[in-house]
C-alpha cells in the first residue's frame, strides 16, 4: 500500500537531511539511496527532489558546491550543515515520538 | 553507448514563468540535466531501450506546471542581488562598476580554492616588488632631508686616476674663497671621541669636526639651543659641540637642561650649546658635531699636502653640477702649478651629493628591481593560467549573459573587475609580506648600502602597489576576456563534449603563457646563478691573513691623557704585558691599520740616496704601524729578512718592512733588503724634543700580501713601521687564541681596562666576523636574487604541472580510446611528458637567449665570473629540464591509469 502522500511531505526534510548527514551526495545519488533504503516504499522525482533541496539549502540546513572531478562533469553535492544537524536530531526525536504515539493509538507492539 | 539527450529545452519549459536570473536558471538545467541523464543511463544499463529509458526519465520532470509551483515557493523567495549584467539603460559607468564589483566579490567568495591560489601567488609577487622597491625609493629616490637637497654637492680633490679623495685644509680654503658657483661650502672630518661621564662608562661616540656653516648650509636647525656661530671655527674659539637627538635622549636622558653642559670628550671639556634634530644624518649616524678649528698644522704651507677632510656645498642659483665641476677642475689646475710640490698630482670635482652617497648601489638596486618584475610577469602568467581553466567552467554563463543583451565590452568588464578586484586583495597581504620583509633588511641589511634605514612603506610605495596591483589585474584579466570575446556562443550553449575552437586557442594560450613563465624562470636563475658563483669566489679569495681564533677591538688614545709618544708607547706594552699572560693567547698585537679596518694612510715616499721624484711621479705606498708579532698574529708569511721585533725600539735605527707588491712594484729586479726609504710622514712627540718628520728607514724583511680592504680589492704597496719607532694613537687590538672568541673577547677586554678604566672599546670583534661583514653586500643581492629565484622556479613548475594536468583533463577521453586500441601505460606517459617537455624546451632556449642579452646589466657585480659563464648557463638549464620532467610526469602517471572505459563514457 503506498505511504500516505501527506506523511510522506512532513518526512522528506528528515530524509534527505539523514542521508547526507555523514556525506556528501549529489541529487540523483540522493534519488537512488532514497528508493533502495525505503525498498521502494518512498520514491522522490525530480520535479520534487530538487525544490526540496533547493528549499533546504536556502534555510541553510544544507550547503550545495559545485565539485569538478577530472574527466567527469561536473557535479553537485549537498552537505549537511551545523544547522541542519540541529534540526535532523529535533526532527529525528519528533518522529519517534510521532511514531512512538501511533503506535500506542493502534497498539502495535514490537517484539 | 548512452548519447545524452537535450533535456535543456524540456526543463526551461517548465521554468519558463519563474523568470529567474540567467545564471540561476543556467545552473539548475544542468543539474536536472545530468539527473536525467544518470537515469537514463541506468535504465538502459538494466536493458531499457533508450527511448523507453528517456520517457521513463521525462516523467521524472513531471508534466505541466508541478515543477514551476513546487520551485516558484523557493527561488522567486530568494532575494537576489539585483545585478544585471549587460547594464539596465540610463545606468551611469559609476553604477555599473559598482555592480560589477559586488557580483565578482560573490563569485570569488563562492570559490575560495581558487581565491586563495591566485591571491597567494599574487601577494608574493607583489610584496617582493613592493619590498624592493621600498628599497629604492628610500635610497635612491627619496630626496635627502635637507633644505634643497637638490642643490648641495659634494666637494672633493681628485687623484691622478680621477677618483675623489679627500682634500688638504688650505686646498679647501682656497676653493671656498674662489668658486663663485658653489659660494657656500663647508669641510668635515670623521673624528670618533670618547665621552666620559662621572660615574657611567666610557662611551665612544660618533664623531665630525665641521666648519661653522655645516648646519645652515643643509638647512638643519637646532631642537634645543642653537648650532655653531659663524665664529665657532676660528683660532682660538671656546670649545663648544653640538649633540644628536639620539644621544641626547638615550645617554642624556632627554634632559632639558643640556644645554650649557660641560662634556669631557678625549679627556677635553667641551659646551653643549645646542641639539641636532634626528634627520641630520649626513655622513651617516653621527652623534656630536664639534667646529672644524685649523691647528697649526693645517695652516703650514708644507701640510698642503695632508688629505683628510670631505667637503660639501651648495650650488649657486641656476648653477649646475657639471659647470660647478669644470670650474672647481679649473681652480685646481691653478693650484697644482702654483704649488706644484704637493698638488701637481690632484684635481678637483664637485658631485651631487645624493649621487655621491648612493651612486656606488645605484645599478645594484635597479637590477633587482627588474629581476622581482619578473617574478611579477611569471605571477601573472600563472593566475592568467588558472582564470583560463575558470573561465572555460563558466563558458555557459558567459554564453547566457551575451545571449541576453551584455555586449562584449560590458562582459570583458566584468572579468577584468573580477582580476582586478583579485589582483588588489593579493596586493593588500603583499603589502604585509613587505612590512615584515622591510623588517629584516633594517635588522640584517648590509652596511655598503646607504640610507637602509630610510627605508619604509611610505605613500609613493603604496601608490606604486595599487599602480602595480590594477596593471597586473588588468594584465592577466586581459587574457580569459579576450577568449570569452573570441568564443563561439552557439557551440557554448550546446551542451556539448567535444573540444571548441574557442577551447583549443585557449590551450594555446596556456602554453604560449607556460613558455613565458619558463623562459623568465630561466633568466632570473642564471642571474642568480651567477650571483651565487660570484659570492663564492670572493669568498674563497685567500685574504693573505688567517682570520680564524683572532679577535680585535679598538681604542682611541685620547691626547689630553696621552700626549707624548712615550705615554702611548707605555699604553702599549702594558696591554700587550697582559694580553700574553692570559691562558690559551698564542700570540697578540697592536696594530694601526688592521685589514678591513677604516684606519688608513697613504703617503709618498722616496728612495734613500735618489733625487726626490719629480711632481706627478711621486712613489706612494700605505702605512701600518705595527708591534712584533702582528704578523705572526695573523699568520702572514715572512718572505725575506726579518719581522719586526722587541729590539726595534725608539732608540734604534730605524728599520721597515715591505709587502710583496710593494718589491714588485718599486723593486722588481732586485731586493730591497739594506735599501732605505724615507717616508713623507713623520711625527714625533716628545718632551725634549721638538717636533720633527722622521719616518722611514732600512727594509729589513719582506711579507706577503694581505687584501687589507676586501677580497675584491687587489693588495697594495704595504710600508710596516715598528709602533715603538711611530706610535699612533688609534690602534687596534689583535689577540690568536686557542679559547673560545666570547671568552677570549672577555678576558681581553677585561685586561684593558685594567690598563685604562676610561677607554671605551669599540669594533669588538673577531677576524673571521670581520671579513663576513666585509662580503655583507654581495651577499644581500645573492640572497635576494636567489629567492626570486627560487620562486620563479616554484611557479614555473606549478604552471607546467597546472597546464599538463588540465590537458589530460580534458583529453581523457582520446587517451582513454588510445589505450583501448592498445596504446601502452608508457606511450601515454611518454605523450604527456613529451607535451611538458616540448613547453619547457622551447621556454629554456628562449630565456637562455634573453639571458645571454641581459645578464651585461649585471657584469659589475660580478667577481671572478664572466656575465656569459657556460657553466651557469649550462647547470640552469638542466635544473629546469628535471623540474619540468617531474611536473610533466606526475599528471601524465595519472594519465596512463585512465580506465578506457569510464573515459569513453565521460562527457
Amino acid at each position: 500500500m503506498p505511504a500516505d502522500r501527506e506523511l510522506k511531505k512532513g518526512s522528506t526534510d528528515l530524509l534527505i537531511l539523514a542521508l547526507v548527514e555523514h556525506e556528501a551526495r549529489h541529487g540523483y545519488e540522493l534519488s537512488k539511496l532514497i528508493v533502495s533504503r525505503s525498498r521502494g516504499v518512498v520514491k522522490l522525482h525530480v520535479a520534487s527532489l530538487y525544490p526540496l533541496l533547493y528549499r533546504l539549502e536556502k534555510r541553510g540546513l544544507v550547503a550545495g558546491r559545485w565539485v569538478e572531478k577530472a574527466g567527469q562533469r561536473r557535479r553537485r553535492y549537498y552537505r549537511i550543515t551545523a544547522a541542519g544537524e540541529k534540526v535532523l536530531a529535533a526532527q529525528r526525536k519528533s518522529w519517534r515520538e510521532f511514531v512512538a504515539a501511533i503506535n500506542r493509538t493502534i497498539k502495535v507492539s514490537h517484539a | 553507448m548512452h548519447n545524452p539527450h537535450d533535456w535543456a529545452g524540456e526543463i526551461r519549459a517548465r521554468l519558463a514563468h519563474l523568470a529567474l536570473e540567467p545564471a540561476r536558471e543556467a545552473e539548475i538545467v544542468e543539474e536536472l540535466s545530468q539527473h536525467l541523464d544518470d537515469a537514463v543511463r541506468d535504465s538502459m544499463g538494466r536493458g531499457v531501450p533508450q527511448a523507453e529509458a528517456r520517457a521513463q526519465a521525462l516523467e521524472e520532470l513531471e508534466s505541466g506546471d508541478v515543477l514551476e509551483r513546487a520551485l516558484r515557493g523557493v527561488e522567486q523567495a530568494v532575494e537576489r542581488d539585483p545585478v544585471v549584467l549587460g547594464g539596465v539603460k540610463g545606468d551611469n559607468i559609476v553604477v555599473s562598476l559598482w555592480q560589477d564589483v559586488r557580483y565578482a566579490a560573490r563569485k570569488l567568495r563562492r570559490t575560495p580554492g581558487f581565491t586563495v591560489v591566485a591571491a597567494s601567488t599574487l601577494a608574493i609577487a607583489i610584496g617582493a616588488t613592493t619590498a624592493v622597491f621600498s628599497i629604492v625609493n628610500g635610497v635612491l629616490l627619496k630626496p635627502l632631508p635637507f633644505r634643497n637637497p637638490a642643490e648641495l654637492v659634494r666637494v672633493a680633490a681628485t687623484s691622478r686616476d680621477g677618483r675623489p679623495i679627500s682634500m688638504s685644509y688650505l686646498d679647501f680654503v682656497d676653493y671656498r674663497a674662489q668658486s663663485k658657483l658653489v659660494p657656500a661650502m663647508s669641510a668635515y672630518d670623521e673624528e670618533s671621541r670618547n665621552l666620559t661621564i662621572a660615574n657611567s662608562a666610557p662611551q665612544r661616540l660618533r664623531g665630525l669636526r665641521v666648519s661653522a656653516n655645516y648646519f645652515s648650509l643643509i638647512g638643519a636647525h637646532a631642537i634645543l639651543g642653537h648650532v655653531f656661530a659663524t665664529d665657532d671655527d676660528k683660532a682660538g674659539a671656546a670649545p663648544v659641540a653640538v649633540i644628536s637627538e639620539g644621544l641626547w635622549r638615550t645617554t642624556f636622558g632627554g634632559d632639558a637642561g643640556i644645554v650649557g653642559r660641560v662634556v669631557q670628550l678625549n679627556g677635553t671639556p667641551f659646551t653643549v650649546i645646542g641639539v641636532a634634530p634626528a634627520t641630520v644624518t649626513y655622513p651617516g649616524k653621527v652623534d656630536i658635531w664639534v667646529p672644524l678649528v685649523p691647528t697649526a698644522d693645517d695652516l703650514t704651507p708644507g701640510n698642503r699636502g695632508a688629505h683628510y677632510l670631505r667637503g660639501m656645498g651648495r650650488l649657486a642659483p641656476h648653477a649646475s653640477a657639471e659647470s660647478a665641476n669644470a670650474e672647481l677642475a679649473g681652480i685646481a689646475k691653478q693650484l697644482a702649478s702654483k704649488f706644484p710640490d704637493t698638488n701637481a698630482e690632484f684635481g678637483a670635482s664637485i658631485t651631487p651629493l645624493q649621487e655621491s652617497i648612493v651612486g656606488s648601489v645605484h645599478t645594484a638596486l635597479y637590477v633587482m628591481l627588474g629581476c622581482v618584475g619578473f617574478v611579477l610577469l611569471i605571477a601573472c602568467a600563472n593566475v592568467a593560467n588558472l582564470l583560463l581553466v575558470r573561465a572555460a567552467a563558466r563558458e555557459s554563463e558567459i554564453a547566457i549573459r551575451s545571449a541576453i543583451g551584455a555586449s562584449q565590452g560590458q562582459i570583458t568588464r566584468q572579468l577584468v573587475t573580477e582580476s582586478v578586484l583579485l589582483s588588489l586583495v593579493g596586493a593588500a597581504a603583499g603589502v604585509l609580506l613587505a612590512k615584515w620583509t622591510i623588517s629584516a633588511v633594517h635588522s640584517f641589511g648590509p652596511a655598503s648600502v646607504p640610507r637602509l634605514d630610510e627605508v619604509t612603506i611610505d605613500g609613493r610605495v603604496l601608490a606604486f602597489t595599487a599602480c602595480v596591483a590594477m596593471l597586473t589585474g588588468v594584465l592577466f584579466g586581459l587574457v580569459p576576456a579576450i577568449h570569452a570575446r573570441r568564443a563561439n556562443i552557439g557551440q557554448m550553449l550546446r551542451e556539448s563534449t567535444g573540444g571548441s575552437s574557442g577551447r583549443k586557442g585557449a590551450q594555446r594560450t596556456r602554453s604560449a603563457l607556460v613558455v613565458s613563465e619558463m623562459a623568465l624562470a630561466v633568466m632570473l636563475l642564471v642571474g642568480a646563478g651567477l650571483l651565487g658563483r660570484s659570492f663564492v669566489h670572493l669568498i674563497d679569495v685567500d685574504p693573505g691573513y688567517s682570520p680564524d681564533h683572532v679577535v680585535t677591538m679598538s681604542v682611541s688614545l685620547p691626547s689630553g691623557k696621552y700626549k707624548w709618544d712615550a705615554d702611548e708607547r707605555g699604553f702599549a706594552n702594558a696591554v700587550m704585558t697582559q694580553l700574553l699572560a692570559l691562558p690559551g693567547v698564542e700570540n697578540a698585537a697592536l696594530a694601526f691599520g688592521r685589514p678591513l679596518s677604516e684606519d688608513g694612510m697613504r703617503t709618498g715616499f722616496d728612495l734613500a740616496g735618489q733625487p726626490p721624484a719629480p711632481p706627478g711621479q711621486r712613489k706612494t705606498a700605505d702605512l701600518r704601524f705595527v708591534t712584533p708579532g702582528f704578523f705572526g698574529t695573523l699568520g702572514m708569511k715572512i718572505l725575506q729578512g726579518r719581522d719586526i721585533l722587541e729590539s726595534d725600539r725608539e732608540n734604534s735605527a730605524q728599520v721597515v718592512v715591505v709587502s710583496q707588491q710593494f718589491v714588485k712594484q718599486y723593486f722588481p729586479h732586485e731586493s730591497p733588503l739594506g735599501k732605505r726609504i724615507k717616508l713623507g710622514y713623520g711625527w714625533q712627540r716628545s718632551a725634549n724634543k721638538s717636533d720633527t718628520l722622521t719616518a722611514g728607514g732600512e727594509i729589513v724583511g719582506v711579507v706577503a700580501d694581505m687584501k687589507a680592504q676586501g677580497a675584491d680589492h687587489d693588495a697594495l704597496e704595504t710600508v710596516y713601521l715598528p709602533f715603538a719607532q711611530t706610535p699612533v694613537n688609534e690602534v687596534s687590538i689583535l689577540v690568536r687564541s686557542s679559547q673560545p672568541p666570547d671568552v677570549v673577547l672577555n678576558l681581553a677586554r677585561a685586561r684593558v681596562r685594567e690598563v685604562d678604566p676610561d677607554l671605551p672599546l669599540y669594533n669588538v670583534t673577531t677576524m673571521t666576523e670581520a671579513i663576513s661583514g666585509s662580503v655583507a653586500g654581495p651577499r644581500f643581492y645573492t640572497v635576494l636574487l636567489g629567492s626570486f629565484a627560487a620562486i620563479a622556479l616554484v611557479l614555473a613548475a606549478l604552471g607546467i604541472y597546472g597546464v599538463i594536468s588540465y590537458s589530460v583533463s580534458q583529453r581523457t577521453r582520446e587517451l582513454g580510446i588510445r589505450i583501448a586500441l592498445g596504446a601502452t601505460r608508457q606511450g601515454v606517459m611518454g605523450l604527456v611528458v613529451g607535451q611538458g617537455m616540448v613547453l619547457a624546451g622551447v621556454g629554456i632556449a628562449a630565456g637562455l637567449g634573453g639571458a645571454y642579452w641581459l645578464t651585461r646589466y649585471i657584469a659589475t657585480l660580478l667577481f671572478g665570473v664572466g656575465a656569459v659563464d657556460a657553466l651557469t648557463f649550462c647547470s640552469v638549464a638542466l635544473v629546469l629540464l628535471a623540474v619540468a620532467s617531474v611536473s610533466s610526469w606526475l599528471p601524465a602517471r595519472k594519465a596512463s591509469r585512465v580506465d578506457p572505459l569510464i573515459a569513453m563514457r565521460a562527457a
